[in-house]
């Protein structure tokens, strides 16, 4: 479906996920991180503001040099991750900062991380009848710097949360490949002092526990029209609606018609709606209000 | 730079940058400044507060310390700064579809008197000058902010034509000259020259035609609004008291529940763990009743949602009226319009 083929390709985990150790990278080894960049094509802007997924190659390089650079500093996956923005989150995070609870920043997070991120390390919910989890299965099959970085980013997310919301902490289970050598032991003690929560190294997983409590704390930056503009973005770009701007529904007909052409199939409404992961009918309906002829943009492509 | 050490200012997107560096440069330095002033790093990084002057003083002068060693420092810290960071006004630069529009925003809701642009016969130039006796330390950290933000608007190198800084961001001969200038080349693509008080960059007049990858009509269009209320409506911050915190407090709350009929004062009074009668009080001080904070904000929120083209039965419920008649009562007593009128009436604006 080219909907979410578009999205992965701005929201992949490598982007936002990865961009704090970019970012530290570039601050404090420049020389080393540039000249890696330089190795595979690539220039710091690419991988800081761009939103591309890096191939193989590229993350083995560049996860290459982190891990290298870890020898001597064993701290770099938790320094980097201080460098965390939730705009680094792109739109899915903007949105879950302007919930006015928790409970809807969950639903959120249900409703579109999964539809924008197939391959990643985030984060899925799980639900008890006293507690609720944010477990990270994927974990196990990330570089190991990539698995420090989530660890540590876990840590200072847990440290921005309200003096309430660190109440409501139950238990803290880190992938137990790290052992404890993701924290240093003043971040361990800090842990057990803020957060009075059983830390344990164990699994495979990262898993962040709560009393169900904390799905009705209000989060400070609530922002409901915010909201309502940013998940209609998000239901866009998901495929549930289609645009609302002429020009945006143009540009994604046009673009679905030259993915059909060069894969050689038939450019009919069918095939076009079902490309854009709509039916023919909605997609009849919004070209017909937007009068943009299908017609005309298949002439535009032809020989 | 004069500052009064005990008035305040938002700490916002470029002090945040630089923060964030200091964090990476030397945590413990950053965690007892913040610590010191009896605030909280997160706090500090994820929304924006008021802050005395003196935090700024210790942070930039940690930065200015740090860089006798680095003196790129300043420079690389300005990749960390993202647009953002400026709250309303930057998703409003950041929106915009091209040079000429982002140009308008500047002068529009950034701090004028600092910022001019013209053109000349092969040019088209921007000039910002930094209030007299900023440290030259921070003056290359904003010019490194101002070149970046064009650079992440994937703008071709060949756009730009020249880059002249202030004459005190030269570095001294014991900075490395050649290597800081070598950085700011290979970053920018400009071989900068220092001259005068002030930052120039001069574009290649095709600058205009070029597309900014992060156009968004519609995220342009609600900020631009924003942009202008908050202007309206803006206050001098310099002596913010523990009853305006109170009062941001409150606000946040009843926006988390905006969408609810039975969330009124008790449970307002609850959450904040004083009595109700405490509330009205601390209300009464900043001349507002809950009730009328409440329509303010459901006035508010109701008048962006119909904006972007939402029917009044469904903003309605959206904040919290049991029925679209009572809504459109509460709407037209506050507007002089019903919702449909004024839906249209902004689709006709555009």
């Amino acid at each position: 479906m080219r909907n979410s083929g578009s999205a992965r390709s701005i929201y992949s985990f490598i982007s936002f996920g990865a961009r704090p150790l970019f970012r530290y990278l570039l601050l404090v080894h420049r020389t080393a991180f540039v000249q890696t960049l330089a190795t595979i094509g690539l220039t710091p802007d690419d991988v800081l503001h761009g939103n591309r997924i890096l191939s193989e190659q590229e993350q083995a390089a560049i996860f290459g040099l982190a891990c290298q650079l870890r020898v001597n500093d064993p701290l770099l996956a938790f320094r980097a991750a201080q460098l965390h923005d939730i705009h680094d989150s792109g739109l899915p995070g903007i949105l879950a900062r302007s919930c006015g609870t928790f409970r809807e920043m969950v639903e959120i997070h249900e409703k579109y991380y999964f539809k924008l991120d197939s391959e990643g390390v985030l984060a899925r919910a799980s639900y008890t009848q006293e507690e609720i989890a944010f477990v990270s299965d994927k974990l196990a099959y990330a570089p190991i710097a990539i698995q420090e970085l989530a660890v540590a980013s876990s840590w200072v997310a847990l440290t921005s949360l309200s003096h309430e919301a660190k109440k409501k902490v139950i238990a803290l289970e880190f992938p137990g490949s790290l052992s404890a050598h993701a924290l240093s032991p003043s971040q361990l003690s800090d842990i057990e002092k803020q957060f009075s929560a059983q830390l344990v190294f164990s699994s495979a997983r990262l898993a962040v526990s709560f009393q169900l409590e904390i799905l009705d704390l209000s989060i400070p930056t609530v922002d409901p029209s915010l909201k309502l503009l940013l998940e209609r973005k998000l239901r866009v770009i998901t495929g549930e609606v289609l645009p609302e701007d002429s020009d945006e529904l143009r540009s994604q007909v046009f673009t679905a018609i030259l993915e059909l052409r060069s894969a050689g199939q038939t450019i009919t409404l069918e095939a076009v709606a079902d490309s854009m992961g709509t039916k023919p009918e909605s997609l009849s309906y919004a070209l017909r209000t937007h009068k943009i002829s299908l017609q005309k943009l298949k002439a535009a492509v032809e020989p | 730079m004069t500052l009064s050490a005990e008035a305040t200012v938002v700490f916002f997107g470029p002090y945040r940058a630089l923060l964030r560096a200091l964090i990476v440069r030397d945590a413990k330095r950053a965690q007892a400044l913040v610590s010191r002033n009896g605030l909280e790093l997160s706090e500090l990084l994820a929304s924006e507060v008021h802050v005395k002057n003196s935090v700024l003083l210790e942070l930039w002068t940690s930065i200015i310390e740090l860089s006798e060693n680095e003196p790129c420092l300043a420079l690389e810290a300005s990749h960390l700064f993202q647009f953002p960071d400026l709250g309303e006004r930057g998703w409003l630069l950041s929106s915009a579809r091209n040079f000429t529009q982002a140009i308008a925003v500047v002068h529009s809701f950034f701090s004028s008197h600092c910022f001019e642009s013209g053109e000349n016969d092969s040019a088209l130039w921007c000039r910002w000058t930094p209030p007299a006796g900023t440290p030259s330390v921070l003056s290359h950290y904003l010019a490194g902010i101002c070149l970046g933000s064009l650079l992440g608007q994937r703008i071709p190198p060949e756009m730009f034509s020249k880059a002249i800084l202030p004459r005190n961001c030269e570095p001294p001969e014991a900075f490395q000259v050649s290597r800081w200038s070598e950085r700011f080349s290979s970053t920018y693509g400009l071989e900068p020259s220092f001259e005068g008080n002030s930052l120039e960059i001069h574009f290649n007049p095709e600058i205009i035609k070029y597309s900014f990858c992060s156009a968004d009509d519609a995220v342009f269009e609600f900020f631009k609004k924003r942009c202008a209320r908050t202007d309206e409506n803006s206050v001098d911050c310099t002596n913010q008291t523990g009853d305006s915190v109170y009062k941001n407090r409150i606000r946040n709350l009843l926006l988390s529940h905006i969408a609810s009929t039975e969330f009124g004062a008790p449970e307002i009074a609850a959450e904040l763990g004083m009595s109700v009668r405490t509330l009205e009080r601390t209300l009464a001080r900043e001349g507002i009743s809950l009730r009328q904070l409440k329509q303010q904000l459901q006035r508010e929120t109701a008048e962006e949602m119909l904006r972007m083209g939402m029917r009044a039965k469904e903003v309605a419920s959206q904040v919290g009226f049991a029925d679209v008649a009572s809504f459109s009562r509460a709407f037209n007593k506050w507007t002089g319009l019903t919702p449909s009128q004024f839906r249209r009436q902004k689709k006709d604006e555009k």
